[in-house]
Parts: structure tokens; C-alpha cells; sequence
């Protein structure tokens, strides 16, 4: 087995202290409060004049101290801003349920109250059930790993610019290893699910907030399926993770409980699914090609997150020629199946519902001759509003084809990292929310994260989806704290194999962060089951 | 709803029930109309709408046009694209008379009229700053600047 070194020298990073409050403020805010409500009631007994105005919830207290400006706030009392003030929360809630998620970010500066009703979790879910409702247009984006979000909708419109820089946005998450690169498990409510280093880790592409869940080791094996999304019969979103037998073990994540557990789930050998799911009313879904025939078959496959279980939901549409449809993609009412693995042709067919009132509608048809770079690997993954088809091509540029016109606009993606283009993209997609569920069911064990939280990994050796991993612990000689290392094995190519070893963060009991890195990088087979702990350990004392 | 409201020769009196504003102006309104309101409505069924009802938060001027929704949105054999023209010129106003349709609104329960006139206002504070929203909310538990700077960093993305 032939070995490769890239060992990045450490850096040490310092992180900001994490601001605490005294706990002497509430006290204060106690007393503030008595003060207020001993002057309202002076106020009141000694003042009929300001008694009638004395309805609404807050009393505006430069209007006590001034007596000219009560007298004018008196006659002004039709005025709007009067009117406003008697809003209740009611009323407030009514109307910000309506606004888009960027205008609630910013009118969380606007007051306190403000603040908490925005931040409250059932006005985040009322604001979502809206979205989902169709009140308000989600804006949607793709998410791909390493995680970027690209977001297609903009480029949309006759006006839409041509600023390639513009499309793709790169988050960076602050992860207890630096190093590693999330994987994605999927997207539900505006949510991303990644694999992190030690577990999994919930994102919201539009807030950047983002909350540690733990990893789990509950299922063993290989051909894992997995995928992330919402239950509405629970009101809970849960991981899936199973492996691709037929007697098959799914391990199952709730958000709620915080917890894993294990469950085993019977599903045919020939429609197993593997890989992830995507996320769709309820269920998440794959198309799985049934090549115990003689004509290749498609169906959409389901695994229902209420019932928690898999259903056949719909063959895919017979078309003419040879064109095997194997992707699924989402955009927004709307589930779409198409050829991932096409070399000319792209087709693309859209139902809305399954089971017995379930149809297709053909979305589009169109020769690779018409897109430049059609000989390179192709992803159709979303088409926008207008009709328009989302191409990515290989991994450097978008291109926005018009079916109607057969013409296009190229969006190159700016790559300046060599690192970043090293993996097949992954895709999903996303849209604008505020956040439910990142930081709105209770905590679960020790890893909450607002990413400023230094710790150490513990997570024991177990297999993942793209990613062979295993942790071994191994003391710094620096710090004498455990560090533990990750390996990850990409699948993404079939016939290699790169193991990747990472470290994570060093944490000293100092309020800083010494990160070091080391990659190293193992060619070898796949069927190289790696016995990575020993073999990488050594490797590391050689470091 | 309503089947006799809009024929030429009702089959029997309207009923109509009398509300008082603020301001002391009376303002007759069709049973069938009013049940567009809960409150009216749970006034009707408990029998207490006999006699004029008075609505202190209310005054005159914004009653008359609560009046008009209800009767608009009573008529029978409207269709649904002119209603929703009749909607938006009803709430193309200042948003100092949207506040009152709300506050009328929430108070007598009429929800289309709620869902309306907060729709509309979302739509004309979404794109402002905070601080137009304290002024137009005559906001005053507003945060010191501190405090405020730390909001809007924990918030940084929606500024952006």
C-alpha cells in the first residue's frame, strides 16, 4: 500500500470568550421592574388625565415625565403610532408571519418583545407551515458538500445579473475538527444535515445556525442509505441511517428525544435503496433501478418517517430509448425524476402526488448537444421558476438552460481552493428559513453547539455513508490531552480509495484552540477493508 | 351565507343589528353581514344584539369602512378576481388607517379583513430598517445600542 503525506503545520487559534451575563443583571431588571410599576400606579392614582391611556401593555415613560408631550400623545391618540402601541402580540404575530425570514433577522434588532416573538418556537413554526403553505415563495438554493449553497433562483428573470462570484456562497462552520469536510445527509425545512466528525450536525444555511447531534453506532455494515427530514404525526425531525439488506437495521434520530435508536425494517432485494433520500412530504425517497429484469424497471421508493417504513409509491414514466431514470430532485410543490447517469439526452418528468391519483408530467427533454460541456459530467439538479434547467457541469460552472429556446447562460463557480473540488458534489436543496429545529427542541447531551465550544471527540469507530471512519485516541505530546483522530474513506470512486486522516482540535484547559491538521492520504482498494487504527497510529508517531 | 341579502324582494325583513363607535355614530349592518364577525356573531347567538352594541375602540370613521368589507364580502354572486380588486383598492390607504382595520379587526374577529390589512402592512414593512419600524410601531422597550449591536451581529446575516 503506498503511502502519501500532506502534513499542514499547526496554527493556533485563539477563540473569544463566551459572554456570560451576571447573574446580578436580573436582579437589576427585578428592581427595574418594581420601579416601573410603583411609578405607573402614582401615575394612576394621582394623574385621571393619563389613568384612560393607561389600556395598553407598555406605558411609554418620556410620556410621564413630560407633560407637554402627554397632552399632545393625549389629542394624538388616533394617530398611528398610538394605535400601534395598543397592538397586541396577536396582532404583531399576525403580521410578522407574513414577512420573508431575512426581514424577521433584521427586526429582531427592532425591540425586545420584538426579539422574543420572532425567536418564539411556535411563531417559527407558524411561519413555516405559512411558507410551506405557499403563503410566502421560498426562494430555494442548492446545498452541496463541501458545504456551499449556490443560489440558483437569483439568476433567474430577464434582469438576473451574470455575477458568477455572486452564486455560490462557502460556509464555513467553526466544527470541533476544522479539518473535515461535512458530508450531506440531506435537506428538510430549510435545514441542511451533515456528517460531521463526531456525528451529525444541523445547519440552517440562511441564519448560519447551527447545533451538534450525536453520531451513533447502532447500525453496522456497509451500502448504508440515509437521509434527514421532517414528521409531522410526531412534530419531530429525525436521521435515518439504515443498511442496504433486505432484513435491514435503520438506526433512527430524533431530534426530540434527543437519542437514537434501532429498528429493522423489511424491504425487496431488488428495490433496496441506498444512498440518500431525498426529503418530500413526509418521506424520503429514492429512485431505485429494479435490474432483476430483462427491461431495466424504475420505481420511487419511499420510507415513510411517521410509519417507518418502506413503500413502493410510483413506477417512473415508460419513455422511448434506452434513458434509465435513477435521481430524484425536488423543487417546490414538486417531486422530479430524471437520468443521472444519461450521456445525451436529459429528461425530466414531475409528479405531485402518489399513489393512486399519482402521475407524471414530462418537465423537459433535451439533447447534451445543446449544452456546452456536455461531455463532461452533467448533474441536472433543479430548474427555476421560469422553466429554466440548473446544470452543473462538472464542478466549475451552472449553466441555466431554456428548454423553450434551446439557449443558455453559462455561471462559472469560482474555485480557489483545490481542495474543495476534490469530491463528487452532493446536492440538495434548501430554502429561506428561520431556523425551527436548530435551535428549538431541547438540547441533546452535551453538544450543543453555537460552535464556540471547544471539545474533544469520543465518538467510537463506526461506518458511514461516503465515509469509512474510525477514531483513535492519542496523546499530544504538547498538551498531554487525548487527541483523537477521524479517518474518513471516500467511495465516491469506485475503484480508489483515499483514506483521509484528520486530528481534531487540540483544547488545552486554557481558553484557546491549537489546531493542527494532518492529512494523510492512503491509495489503495476499496476492498482494502483498512484496519486504519494501528496502520495510521503508526504513521502518526512517525509525524 | 347569505340568501336573501342581495334579491330585490327578500322573502322577509332583513334583520339588521345596530353598532355604536366610539364617537357615538350609530351604523346599521345586516344580520348576515355581521356574522362575517365572531363577536357579532356570539352576540347574536346569546341574543344581546337586540339593542345598539357599543364599540369603544372603534371610532366612526373606521367603523363605516368595517361596515362596507362585511357588506362587500356578504354579496352574494360576487366573483372571486372583482372582490379581490374591490380588496386592494379597500386597503390601499395610509398605514396608519391599516393599523386601525387591524385593531378593528382583531377586536370584532373578522379574519378575512385581519388577513388583508396584515398582509398588506407586512408587505410595506418588509424591506425597512429597524429603527422606521420603532417609529412606525412607536417602539420604546428598544434595546440600548449595546445591547442592540449584539443582536444584530448574532443576526449579521440578515443584514447582509
Amino acid at each position: 500500500m503506498g503511502c502519501r503525506f500532506h502534513v499542514l503545520l499547526p496554527s493556533p487559534v485563539s477563540i473569544g470568550k463566551r459572554s456570560c451575563q451576571p447573574s446580578s443583571c436580573c436582579v437589576l431588571s427585578k428592581r427595574l421592574d418594581l420601579a416601573l410599576f410603583l411609578s405607573k400606579l402614582l401615575d394612576w392614582l394621582y394623574n385621571p388625565l393619563l389613568s384612560n391611556r393607561w389600556k395598553g401593555k407598555q406605558a411609554d415613560l418620556s410620556l410621564k415625565t413630560c407633560p407637554m408631550k402627554r397632552l399632545l400623545a393625549e389629542t394624538s391618540r388616533t394617530s398611528a403610532s398610538a394605535v400601534a402601541e395598543s397592538f397586541t402580540e396577536d396582532i404583531l404575530i399576525e403580521i410578522l408571519s407574513r414577512l420573508p425570514v431575512k426581514s424577521l433577522g433584521r427586526f429582531k434588532c427592532v425591540s425586545k418583545q420584538w426579539q422574543s416573538l420572532i425567536s418564539d418556537p411556535g411563531f417559527t413554526k407558524s411561519h413555516l407551515q405559512r411558507l410551506k403553505a405557499g403563503d410566502i415563495i421560498p426562494s430555494q438554493r442548492i446545498v452541496k458538500s463541501p458545504l456551499e449553497t449556490i443560489d440558483y433562483e437569483l439568476l433567474d428573470g430577464d434582469t438576473g445579473g451574470g455575477e458568477g462570484s455572486m452564486v455560490v456562497k462557502s460556509h464555513e462552520i467553526r466544527m470541533a475538527d476544522p479539518s473535515w469536510e461535512p458530508g450531506l445527509m440531506g435537506c428538510c425545512d430549510g435545514l441542511v444535515c451533515l456528517t460531521v466528525s463526531d456525528g451529525f450536525l444541523l445547519y440552517n444555511p440562511t441564519t448560519k445556525e447551527f447545533r451538534n447531534l450525536p453520531g451513533s453506532d447502532l447500525v453496522q455494515g456497509d451500502d448504508f442509505f440515509h437521509g434527514f427530514g421532517y414528521d409531522s404525526i410526531s412534530d419531530d425531525y429525525k436521521i435515518v441511517q439504515g443498511d442496504g439488506s433486505t432484513n435491514c437495521q435503520v438506526a433512527i434520530f430524533s431530534l426530540k428525544s434527543g437519542s437514537w435508536r434501532k429498528i429493522h425494517v423489511q424491504q425487496e432485494s431488488h428495490r433496496a435503496v441506498y444512498d440518500r433520500g431525498v426529503y418530500w412530504k413526509g418521506a424520503l425517497h429514492w429512485c431505485v433501478v429494479d435490474g432483476s429484469r430483462s427491461k431495466k424497471e424504475s420505481a420511487i421508493m419511499s420510507f415513510d418517517l411517521s410509519e417507518e417504513k418502506f413503500h413502493q409509491v410510483l413506477f417512473v414514466p415508460e419513455v422511448d430509448g434506452d434513458l434509465v431514470f435513477d435521481g430524484v430532485g425536488i423543487h417546490g410543490a414538486d417531486l422530479f425524476t430524471y437520468p443521472v447517469s444519461s450521456i445525451d439526452r436529459f429528461e425530466a418528468w414531475k409528479t405531485n402526488e402518489y399513489g393512486r391519483g399519482g402521475s407524471w408530467t414530462k418537465l423537459f427533454s433535451v439533447s447534451a448537444e445543446g449544452i456546452p460541456g456536455g461531455e463532461y459530467w452533467q448533474i441536472p439538479v433543479a430548474y427555476t421558476r421560469s422553466g429554466k434547467i440548473v446544470f452543473l457541469i462538472d464542478v466549475y460552472q451552472i449553466i441555466l438552460f431554456n428548454p423553450e429556446d434551446n439557449t443558455y447562460k453559462e455561471y462559472p463557480i469560482e474555485a480557489d481552493d483545490d481542495i474543495r473540488w476534490r469530491d463528487a458534489p452532493t446536492l440538495c436543496q434548501s430554502r429561506d428559513t428561520v431556523g425551527r429545529g436548530v435551535q428549538q427542541f431541547p438540547n441533546t447531551g452535551d453538544t450543543k453547539g453555537k460552535g464556540d465550544q471547544p471539545h474533544t471527540l469520543s465518538a467510537p469507530p463506526c461506518f458511514r455513508t461516503g465515509h469509512l471512519r474510525c477514531c483513535v485516541g492519542r496523546s499530544a505530546p504538547s498538551t498531554q490531552v487525548p487527541l483523537p483522530l477521524a479517518c474518513t474513506r471516500d467511495r465516491t470512486n469506485a475503484g480508489e480509495s483515499h483514506l483521509r486522516l484528520k486530528s481534531t482540535p487540540i483544547v488545552s484547559s486554557e481558553p484557546k484552540i491549537l489546531r493542527s491538521r494532518v492529512r494523510v492520504t492512503l491509495r489503495g482498494r476499496r476492498s482494502n477493508q483498512p484496519s486504519p487504527c494501528s496502520g495510521l497510529s503508526k504513521l502518526l508517531d512517525s509525524v | 351565507m347569505s340568501s336573501s341579502s342581495s334579491s330585490s324582494l327578500p322573502p322577509c325583513p332583513k334583520k339588521m343589528i345596530t353598532l355604536k363607535s366610539s364617537d357615538g355614530e350609530t351604523f346599521q349592518i345586516e344580520e348576515t353581514a355581521a356574522l362575517q364577525s365572531k363577536t357579532l356573531e356570539n352576540m347574536i347567538d346569546e341574543n344581546c344584539a337586540s339593542t345598539p352594541i357599543p364599540l369603544r375602540s372603534i371610532n366612526g370613521k373606521i367603523l363605516a369602512k368595517v361596515v362596507e368589507f362585511c357588506n362587500k364580502h356578504a354579496e352574494v354572486g360576487v366573483d372571486a378576481e372583482s372582490l379581490h380588486a374591490w380588496d386592494a383598492e379597500f386597503v390601499n390607504v395610509e398605514y396608519t388607517t391599516l393599523f386601525d382595520y387591524i385593531l378593528a379587526a382583531n377586536f370584532l374577529e373578522i379574519p378575512t379583513l385581519l388577513d388583508l390589512a396584515s398582509g398588506v402592512v407586512g408587505d410595506m414593512i418588509k424591506g425597512k430598517t429597524p429603527d422606521e419600524i420603532r417609529k412606525m410601531f412607536n417602539i420604546n422597550d428598544a434595546f440600548s445600542p449595546e445591547e442592540e449591536e449584539e443582536v444584530r451581529r448574532a443576526n449579521q446575516w440578515a443584514f447582509e
